[in-house]
């Protein structure tokens, strides 16, 4: 909820007053609840619906173009494959080397700092699908009702988030004394 | 008319899709055609699941103890008074999931 507050608004403490208000207010319409959504994303909305109106008086305008980036649309460097005139074109030059096991580094403090920083710098919205999707575990409907996105944006945000944090696990795991990580 | 194989280069593009369950069954047949035959994409796949645990082992954005207190209050409050009464099912979950709420534990699914 914060999160998607925060979309909106321009403070982390505006964004808790935007969450806060939105409960109070979902607990005083509760006798209006009809029961044709799900309760959270009902709730959900009551706070994005305040968020949104606090963001209007705050000025606050998250910028459309921040929706894709600027990748190009591809996620993976197109120099880690063949081209037309190699053996086999649009192979991999060189596999994906595999990490390390799941139950041991990859979910270490150090690791979890690298996906947190990838994260932040994340174009917003992609942070914000790939956070509900991911961390917070909502379901692509849900993710698409709240932030009003079509399935298929939705997925692309999504597709070039996890993406993203893949390149950045990639590349501390190739070398992890080389990653400097912000806490 | 027979079907152009995928190449690496469009496998990764086609990995969120194929985890959504949004392909076609013709592109997902292509899809799993290639992935057994390509250590390289399947080793790509793989590091996306990874990285999809991985990110959803991150902690959850939290209130501040001042405005869960706030809120707390407020939930205590509307507790004791005559609402919650009414008897729908959507309401009793309404209050049930308020009081699970400070408490709740990560929201995460299973992940597939």
């Amino acid at each position: 909820m914060l999160r998607l507050a925060r979309m909106h608004v321009s403070t982390r403490e505006s964004a808790e007053d935007v969450v806060q208000e939105g409960w109070m207010a979902a607990l005083r319409g509760v006798d209006r609840f009809e029961g044709r959504s799900s309760l959270r994303t009902w709730v959900f909305q009551i706070v994005l619906n305040i968020a949104k109106t606090r963001g209007v008086k705050e000025h606050r305008v998250v910028p459309f173009s921040s929706a894709f980036g600027d990748s190009g649309g591809r996620t993976v460097d197109p120099e880690r494959f063949q081209s037309a005139s190699e053996t086999s074109p649009g192979g991999w030059r060189q596999f994906p080397v595999p990490w390390p096991t799941p139950e041991g580094e990859l979910l270490s403090n150090e690791t979890r700092a690298v996906i947190d920083s990838s994260l932040e710098r994340l174009p917003e919205r992609q942070r914000v699908v790939i956070e509900l999707r991911d961390v917070d575990g909502y379901e692509s409907e849900e993710v698409c009702t709240l932030l009003d996105l079509s399935p298929g944006n939705q997925r692309i945000l999504l597709h070039r988030a996890r993406a993203a944090v893949r390149r950045e696990l990639e590349i501390y795991f190739a070398d992890p004394a080389q990653t400097q990580v912000t806490p | 008319m027979t079907v152009a194989p995928l190449t690496c280069f469009d496998f990764v593009e086609l990995v969120t899709e194929y985890l959504e369950g949004t392909l076609s069954a013709k592109d997902r047949r292509r899809f799993e055609e290639h992935l057994a035959a390509c250590p390289g994409c399947t080793a790509y796949l793989k590091q996306i699941r990874e990285t999809i645990r991985a990110v959803g082992s991150v902690t959850e954005d939290d209130l501040s103890a001042p405005t869960r207190v706030a809120l707390l209050d407020a939930f205590r409050d509307w507790n004791s008074t005559e609402h919650g009464s009414t008897g729908l099912p959507a309401e009793r979950g309404f209050v049930a999931r308020l009081r699970s709420w400070p408490r709740r534990a990560k929201r995460g699914r299973p992940r597939r």
